[in-house]
């Protein structure tokens, strides 16, 4: 029973979550396995500690079509394997981020020639887009949902799940046939657009705060104006843990962006944008402000 | 213009500056506020030593300014720090 059990359970450590994925259903399970294999615990790739005896979180799949998803912070019934995938990815990041012990920020994280580059960026707004644009520009993969720290300006922890790009993401980007279909969205490994993972990467290095492109808005990125402590802002605003301990939260985040160069542009065509984000991160470091980070 | 004393920030306030400007966090509200380059000025002379005559003094001669054209904005802007939980409230009378 147990050893039935384990055959069809997938390990998966997110956002320093330990969680045990049961799927009933062997090929949808074949197919989590492919996707969440940046994730699969192999006892502290993220840069936790593992806590091997630490509880796994449970999420169940039952069924071979509907799919019942059961889980503490997740639950859906999926009509279609595509709502499956989609829902059990849902289930993934709602229980890592209901239960990571992490400092967590909705935002990517990529890292290139030592540089760590990260991307605040509510859904939609083309966060997903830029990191596969990067991603094909050389970039690693670190994670296009959350900046993770231990509670301190040292290097952020990846989290590199499935990234979920929208039709017209993946039309712009040149990829199509790529990717598993996934409600509406189509899943893709760094692998598949022939990206590393980063699971180590550096200490913060740039910040790029976007701001959405225009309806008639031009192709070519346009900078604009922008102050180090609007980073703070824009990272709290996508907070997922900083209400834990918000001064704790607000030190670290200090020393993040004390410690980064920092930009706000505004979208042009995603390649474009990669394009300009790429050559402002690997441009030569200014040297640090004398300014900041210390709590009075 | 009242005689009050402005500040010190509420017990257990957290303060970062980046840059010039200050983000506070107040145990009161719970809150972090991010404050532009005025509202640090602001904060920074809060400090239970000075009252809002002074601080207006101070930043009108900082600014070049005439006092009278930003007392409005600074009063202003204590206020938010009060309401933002930075800041003690002025005792009633």
């Amino acid at each position: 029973m147990a050893e039935a059990l384990a055959a069809r359970t997938l390990a998966v450590r997110a956002l320093g979550v330990p969680l045990a994925l049961a799927v009933d259903d062997p090929a949808l399970r074949e197919t989590l396995s492919a996707l969440l294999a940046d994730v699969c615990d192999d006892g502290g790739r993220d840069g936790t500690d593992g806590s091997p005896g630490a509880p796994r979180v449970a999420i169940t799949v039952r069924g071979h079509g509907p799919w019942a998803v059961h889980s503490p912070a997740y639950d859906a019934r999926s009509s279609t394997v595509e709502r499956a995938l989609g829902d059990v990815c849902a289930a993934v990041n709602a229980n890592a981020v209901s239960a990571t012990p992490l400092l967590a920020f909705h935002a990517a994280v990529l890292a290139k020639q030592g540089r760590t580059l990260v991307v605040p960026g509510v859904s939609g707004l083309g966060k997903t887009t830029l990191t596969a644009g990067l991603l094909l520009r050389g970039w690693s993969y670190v994670s296009d949902e959350a900046l993770a720290l231990e509670w301190s300006p040292a290097a952020p922890l990846a989290y590199p799940r499935p990234l979920a790009l929208s039709a017209w993401s993946r039309s712009s980007l040149g990829l199509d046939g790529l990717g598993v279909p996934a409600d509406r969205e189509w899943l893709l490994r760094p692998a598949d657009l022939g990206a590393a993972v980063e699971h180590r990467p550096g200490p913060v290095t740039h910040l790029l705060l976007m701001e959405p492109r225009e309806a008639a808005g031009g192709a070519t990125p346009e900078p604009l104006p922008t102050h180090r402590s609007e980073a703070i802002s824009a990272l709290l605003q996508r907070g997922f843990t900083h209400v834990r301990d918000p001064a704790r939260a607000l030190t670290a985040l200090a020393g993040v962006v004390s410690a980064a160069a920092v930009t706000r542009v505004r979208q042009g065509t995603p390649e474009q944008t990669a394009a300009y984000a790429d050559a402002w991160a690997l441009a030569p470091l200014a040297p640090p402000a004398a300014t900041g980070g210390e709590p009075r | 213009v009242s005689r009050q004393l402005i500040g010190p920030p509420v017990e257990g306030a957290t303060e970062v500056e980046v840059d010039g400007r200050v983000s506070a966090f107040s145990p009161l509200t719970r809150q972090i506020v991010v404050l532009n380059d005025t509202a640090s000025d602001i904060w920074r002379l809060a400090d239970g030593e000075h009252d809002l005559e002074a601080i207006v003094a101070l930043l009108a001669a900082a600014y070049s300014v005439a006092p009278e054209d930003i007392e409005a904005d600074v009063r202003h802007a204590v206020d938010e720090l009060v309401d933002a939980g930075l800041l003690p409230a002025a005792p009633e009378g």
